[in-house]
């Protein structure tokens, strides 16, 4: 008797086993990016001899077939659910004090990298001050002036560049194919706006992966980034971890740089990340202090680089809206306290946040942290994103990672209504031209994400604002550069990224290195 | 391969069945299972799998030659005795290399560079199950294997690979030729794997990111933090390893062979004695048929086998000292209940001794998978005495109590399903409400079929992997 029930739910059982196995095999079409996770997804690996006795075939098989599995997003939010059910905030609710820690992934690898410094003659001392000093002294520097552009020998002649300028067009948020061979245009008196010598004679090479090392060290797996992740009162907090070893090297690339622009003022400015704003009693001491994180990475930067820690400013205004709370960024409010920091630190007044005009792109945003988490209580949370629009007129060209070329009259796009506004998202490599700043104010800025949203406010003072992502960049900018006269280089990036080995390592692929 | 991914799943045992079920001819069905187990194989070591072929073809070897050697006592021991010694030696050579030459170097103060030696995955089982074939044939416990095929496919089995249990392989030498395919047994299979899928995906792994966020911060340590990181390990070790010798049992049963439990709610145990009985049975079973009995078992030097042996035990299961410590943390353990406690308890009132018995085994089980856990010994020390109150450690911290309240419910499931309370809930419920046989089968299959399905969506998540700081 039992075996006519037997064979009724063997037939079950294997019509929908071998149904969902055939779908899976027999699919037509795949998904090949996640736009939730922001990645490409895998295709089918390449068969060799090679892949097939190191294990990458089968392994790239494993997630070729995990990654474009049938109804794969909707399993992942299935799953989410399945996951929410462990906590007791499910079915007892948060209070607004409640403090859940979503994540801690500290570090615990040790990595040997060598110093860019070791093979160069910079005729200065390799051994560092001992660190107790460093701390101690202030972050400003004594020297008030700009210590570069004294010789004019040092401003490129025109007449000698081998640099192609864009077309001058002025045309509003329109994008425009430029060649990057155009004819050299003369350079008229400083009223005209200036033409730009500095744009790249290349394009990156499709078949050519230049961009973004994502395994640094070569063990075969995407690098480890020691973060934490809290969730209080409706945000999501973020929390870095020091890797002393990456942050030497950071801070050994940034005096590489030093010594290949050596009359340039270069300075760092680490971004806080938003848990640093919180002063719950019970996180004392139990979270990265990143006031003193900031401070340890600007003590292993050597003598003559402006270390830039921004979190006193920032600290005094942590009531106000610095950070968002669905989105791992800062606000333009939160980066306008770090550019206050950082002006200052050069000896300019920076400019009050009153005199900007303050535009509300959104009104209910959604940032990246709930596809980062995966946290269901995170996708309840909105964002407002503001801007404040620059007061000089001013153009922007971006290159984007085609090596295509756009031109606008603006910085802020206010048509994305997210934080891909400022500087039209993550590009290569983008030029900022504000006619009427003088003409030996010119800055070069290594930048991530943080980075874009306090660029906007250096319109203010300068009148050229280079700008290189590190990940993306395709070209050799010192080759570019190395002859322009750049008044000042800041690296600007998140308290993550001099933690990273990758964004260092990119930071000299960007040199050619 | 594992187990528990997508690929094996819905792809490897896809096409497996459909190879497998239609043609009955047992030959063709040997070399199908042989076929694909080495390939199982071959897909996580596609160079070791050479070695595993040829680890057979030693042992092949010398049970062909114990067996014409019949009649010659002293060449049939040489035999037996190289055989073992080749198999033990390929175990240390890819299992134990590195941990001697840092011993070495740490009490000589040597500085020998240490071989960067990669463990082929499953050597310490299929290395055992070689050698009890060997030492079954020799003690004529056996016929020997005529057919290097046969033997391959017992050694590279897939379902007992990898992660056991252990298969005698007396055991199943009657099940290699020819197996018949009985749809009850197969749906007991299914649903055998389904369970033990569930145990490690659902539970396991979940407990083993719980564990990992209360027990790795080192700077945020808090006492109970320490205590219930350990408690979810001890959920995670169990559900893991249970779950993978479920699902062994499982996919043996679809393809007809019958394996021997290896778990049986060993948290149940009164004692650490009875713990041995309940947990990797199919181990224990092996180093006293094998080690126990044969140095003398409890005849003669008990006291020198007990020690042996559970410091081998310990060392199988990890090429580091605090895994041996651990085997010796519970022989002792055993050597004192037998001499002291046993005899104290036989007059002593059930009540009385069953409460100490389980508290005793609660403190007894999460202290020796805190030996287990921490392989190296300085952090196991701080660790050891912050849980016993002795290192400045607060009793707990913002950390461990919002992982805990994140993970209060995992716990509970784990607990209770650690125990067979729902089993002997349901059996009272089917005896009291006299329930069909019938039904109990189509609920077993639609929660088989609902486990799987969690599962699923469970591993699909498995590949979720942001790409967001260093793109956006």
């Amino acid at each position: 008797m039992n075996k006519k029930h037997n064979i009724v739910i063997i037939v079950i059982f294997a019509t929908l086993f071998f149904t969902v196995s055939a779908a899976n095999i027999l699919q037509p079409t795949r998904a090949t990016f996640s736009e939730e996770e922001k990645r490409e997804l895998s295709r089918f690996p390449e068969f060799s001899l090679e892949s097939l006795t190191n294990g990458k075939f089968f392994a790239g098989i494993d997630s070729f077939i995990s990654d474009t599995f049938i109804f794969r997003n909707e399993l992942i939010q299935t799953s989410r659910k399945i996951n929410s059910l462990w906590s007791a905030s499910t079915f007892f609710g948060t209070d607004e004090n409640s403090i859940i820690f979503i994540s801690t992934d500290t570090p615990s690898i040790d990595i040997d990298v060598e110093s860019p410094l070791l093979d160069i003659e910079t005729g200065k001392d390799k051994e560092k001050p001992p660190v107790q000093d460093k701390t101690e002294e202030p972050t400003t520097p004594e020297n008030d002036e700009p210590t570069t552009n004294e010789d004019p020998e040092d401003k490129t002649d025109i007449n000698e560049t081998p640099k192609e300028p864009t077309e001058d067009k002025t045309d509003i948020s329109e994008t425009t194919e430029t060649p990057p061979e155009d004819p050299n245009k003369p350079e008229g008196n400083t009223t005209q706006e200036p033409e730009p010598t500095i744009s790249p004679a290349v394009t990156p090479d499709p078949g050519n992966d230049l961009t973004e090392i994502e395994d640094p060290l070569g063990v075969g797996e995407p690098e480890f980034l020691a973060s934490g992740h809290i969730i209080y009162n409706n945000a999501v907090y973020s929390i870095p971890y020091l890797v002393k070893s990456v942050a030497e090297y950071y801070a050994d690339v940034v005096s590489y740089y030093k010594y290949l622009f050596p009359n340039a003022r270069v300075s760092t400015l680490s971004a806080p990340l938003s848990s640093s704003m919180l002063t719950i009693p019970s996180l004392k001491n139990k979270i990265t202090d990143q006031n003193k994180m900031i401070d340890t990475i600007n003590s292993y930067l050597e003598e003559d680089i402006n270390g830039v820690n921004c979190f006193d400013e920032m600290f005094e205004h942590r009531k106000e809206y610095l950070y968002f709370r669905s989105d791992h960024h800062w606000t333009a409010r939160g980066a306008y306290y770090a550019y206050t920091a950082f002006i200052k630190s050069i000896g300019i007044d920076p400019v009050p946040l009153e005199n900007f005009k303050e535009e509300v792109l959104n009104s209910s945003w959604k940032g990246t942290m709930y596809g980062y988490t995966g946290d269901e209580r995170v996708k309840e949370f909105t964002d407002e994103v503001y801007a404040y629009i620059p007061t000089k007129k001013h153009t922007m060209t971006t290159y984007n990672r085609n090596g295509e070329a756009s031109k606008y009259n603006t910085s802020i796009l206010t048509s994305y209504r997210s934080y891909d506004a400022f500087l039209d998202g993550d590009n290569p490599y983008t030029i900022i031209n504000v006619p009427e700043n003088p003409n030996d104010m010119t800055i070069l800025v290594l930048k991530d994400s943080y980075g874009r949203a306090m660029i906007p406010f250096l319109i203010e003072h300068y009148s050229t604002i280079i700008v290189v992502d590190p990940r993306y960049i395709y070209f050799d900018i010192y080759e570019l550069l190395k002859d322009y006269p750049l008044t000042d280089i800041l690296f600007l990036n998140n308290l993550y990224n001099p933690n990273v080995l990758s964004y260092p390592k990119n930071l000299m692929r960007a040199v050619g290195k | 391969m594992l187990f528990s991914s997508l690929t094996f799943i819905y792809i490897f045992l896809a096409a497996l069945c459909i190879l497998y079920f239609p043609i009955k001819n047992p030959t063709y069905r040997r070399i199908v299972l042989t076929v694909f187990s080495v390939l199982f194989y071959a897909w996580g070591e596609p160079i070791f799998v050479l070695l595993i072929l040829g680890s057979v073809f030693v042992n092949f070897l010398a049970g062909k030659l114990m067996n014409s050697a019949e009649d010659k006592p002293q060449l049939k021991k040489a035999y037996l005795i190289i055989s073992v010694i080749l198999n033990l030696s390929v175990l240390a050579i890819f299992k134990y290399t590195p941990m001697a030459v840092e011993t070495l170097n740490s009490l000589s103060g040597t500085n020998i560079p240490i071989p960067n030696i990669t463990m082929p995955i499953g050597i310490s089982f299929y290395t055992f199950q070689a050698m009890s074939y060997v030492i079954d044939v020799y003690r004529k416990d056996t016929e020997y294997q005529k057919s290097y095929f046969n033997l391959l496919m017992y050694i590279t089995l897939f379902p007992q690979l990898i992660a056991g249990p252990i298969v005698r392989y007396k055991d199943i030498a009657l099940q290699i030729p020819e197996r018949k395919a009985d749809i009850e047994v197969i749906n007991q299979g299914i649903f055998r794997f389904c369970v033990g899928l569930a145990k490690k995906v659902i539970i396991a792994n979940n407990c083993g990111s719980v564990c990992e966020s209360l027990l790795n911060n080192t700077d945020n340590r808090a006492v109970f933090g320490l205590w219930i990181g350990m408690v979810f390990f001890s959920l995670q070790i169990y559900f893991d390893f249970s779950g993978y010798s479920d699902m062994a049992i499982g996919l043996g049963k679809i393809f007809g062979f019958e394996f021997k439990e290896n778990f049986n709610y060993p948290y149940m145990s009164k004692s650490a004695t009875e713990f041995w009985r309940r947990w990797h049975i199919s181990l224990g079973t092996f180093f006293r048929d094998y080690v126990y009995i044969p140095l003398g078992g409890n005849r003669k030097r008990w006291l020198f086998n007990v020690i042996t042996v559970w410091f081998l035990t310990g060392l199988w299961h990890g090429a580091s000292w605090n895994f041996v410590l651990w085997g010796l943390f519970y022989g002792i353990i055993l050597i004192i209940e037998k001499k002291v406690v046993f005899p104290a308890f036989t007059n002593a009132p059930k009540f009385i001794t069953n409460t100490i018995a389980y508290i005793a085994m609660f403190f007894i089980t999460v202290i020796g998978w805190t030996i287990f856990y921490f392989t190296d010994f300085n952090e196991l020390t701080t660790v050891l005495s912050g849980m016993l109150g002795f290192g400045a450690l607060p009793i707990t911290d913002i950390f461990a109590d919002s992982i805990i309240k994140e993970n209060i419910f995992l716990l509970i499931v784990g607990l209770i399903a650690a125990f067979p309370i729902f089993p002997k809930l349901f059996e009272l419920i089917i005896s009291k409400l006299k329930i069909g046989s019938a039904v109990i089968l189509y609920a077993k299959s639609a929660y088989a079929m609902l486990l799987l399905a969690v599962s699923t969506a469970l591993l699909a998540s498995g590949s979720y992997n942001p790409f967001l700081y260093f793109r956006f």
